[in-house]
């Protein structure tokens, strides 16, 4: 079949379809006609919460412009919600059953999807019973994280939330967290960032890592379990002492240059 | 390709005489008597390779540029339909896709010229249910794959001049950022 064969619109829904936003520009590389066919309403849609105006101030919701540029307004000029996210198991339930359906309907945001399932299993082993539910996470829990340091669940899952159905949206305690992440977890990082005020990435290494607004500070005990040593040289001490204000406060490119 | 088309049609013509059959028995009262007519009823479809296929209303309505064709006439068993961008071996793998309820491990058969032109079809036919199935069957395949297996894929020559590719890639770069060197 030649290229002419194939209608821009046919290559729109194909991309509507892919998995992340990363994945849609990747695929704009393949020829001219897929470049324009990324340039769809339609495309970018699902990559934006429906239910957008609903916890997000319409101040920071430019209109009248494409999907895409929407998304990389959001995406560049994250939002606080100031609300508190209140999560149930049923909610947890649903969201997992949700990734592992990988259905096209809960895809919504541009997390990888691959990441998230692993997330969403080390999650299940800690269900019903889930200390996630409880302020403190469990020292035991995070190991299981292979090669993801995420602190404060909370945050991310009320993201992933937000396609599920309308619930309560709101950031709790963990309004705020850190949350280290290797290879490519640019999507999820820029899923953050996007309702996240001051989201920060680092890249240290190989690896992308996400720091995300203010940090919640982290008992050592907990930090130790970590695998650590592989993912940087960070000194648990420097990250553990500064403070909540002293990191939000800081620049992007203070940061960058912090030797974590 | 022809058998199996010819094969399909044989099926699709007992079919129709058993409901031919069906619908003798069924209609008594007057009430239940359209419902019936448009249940045994087939269309013909001519495909691009000159095959005739009758197939059946129920499959028939989803091709919406059929649809409202048949809706502005009263369609009688001599409706002729030229479908002249769908060959009638694509038509069969469609009717089957359809009888299956897409069902996704039908999509996992298809060749990927089968997937492509499949999805051409769909585009053309106007079948939403198809298209959107059929986009999603493709962008599985081609999902985490390198740019140079999805031109492979749908048989593109890259027409970007490196100059037009490299600006793409810059002004997409965060989209390249996380992704690993090996």
């Amino acid at each position: 079949m030649k290229e002419e064969e194939l209608p821009e619109g046919c290559i729109a829904e194909i991309l509507s379809y892919a998995a992340t936003p990363a994945d849609v520009l990747n695929l704009s590389l393949v020829s001219k006609a897929f470049a324009s066919a990324a340039e769809y309403d339609t495309v970018w849609d699902r990559f934006i919460p429906s239910d957008l105006s609903s916890f997000l101030p319409s101040s920071s919701i430019p209109s009248s412009t494409s999907k895409k540029a929407l998304y990389h307004a959001l995406s560049d000029n994250p939002t606080i919600i100031d609300q508190e996210f209140s999560i149930g198991e049923e909610e947890w339930e649903e969201v997992f059953h949700a990734f592992r359906q990988r259905s096209p309907h809960y895809m919504g945001w541009h997390f990888s999807i691959l990441e998230v399932d692993k997330l969403a299993t080390v999650q299940l082993i800690n269900l019903p019973t889930s200390p996630l539910f409880s302020p403190e996470i469990s020292p035991g829990i995070v190991p299981k994280i292979q090669g993801y340091l995420l602190v404060s669940y909370y945050l991310f899952y009320a993201f992933f939330l937000r396609q599920v159905s309308s619930f309560s949206a709101v950031v709790g305690p963990y309004h705020w967290a850190i949350c280290l992440c290797t290879g490519t977890s640019l999507q999820f990082g820029r899923a953050i960032r996007l309702t996240t005020r001051r989201a920060i990435r680092l890249t240290i290494g190989r690896a992308i890592r996400l720091i995300i607004g203010r940090v919640v500070r982290l008992p050592l005990d907990k930090l130790s379990d970590l695998p650590l040593d592989e993912l940087s040289d960070l000194s648990l001490d420097e990250l553990s002492n500064l403070s909540l204000d002293e990191l939000s406060d800081l620049s992007l490119n203070e940061l960058s240059n912090l030797s974590l | 390709m022809a058998e199996r088309g010819e094969s399909s049609e044989a099926v699709m013509l007992k079919k129709t005489e058993e409901e031919k059959l069906r619908k003798g028995k069924m209609i008594v009262g007057d009430e239940s008597k359209a419902g019936y007519e448009e249940e045994g009823k087939k269309v013909k479809l001519v495909t691009s390779d000159g095959v005739t296929m009758e197939v059946e209303i129920s499959i028939v309505k989803e091709m919406e540029i059929i649809q409202t064709f048949i809706g502005a006439t009263d369609t009688d068993d001599s409706f002729i339909f030229p479908i002249s961008n769908v060959s009638s071996h694509i038509l069969n793998q469609i009717i089957e896709l359809v009888k299956g309820e897409y069902d996704q491990e039908l999509a996992k058969k298809l060749s990927h010229d089968e997937l492509k032109e499949i999805l051409v079809a769909a585009n053309y036919l106007n079948m939403k249910t198809l298209f959107h199935f059929i986009a999603t069957a493709i962008a599985n395949v081609i999902q985490n794959k390198s740019v140079e297996f999805v031109r492979d894929f749908f048989g593109i020559v890259n027409d970007f001049t490196e100059e037009e590719e490299a600006e793409l890639r810059k002004t997409n770069a965060w989209a390249f950022e996380g992704v690993d060197e090996d």
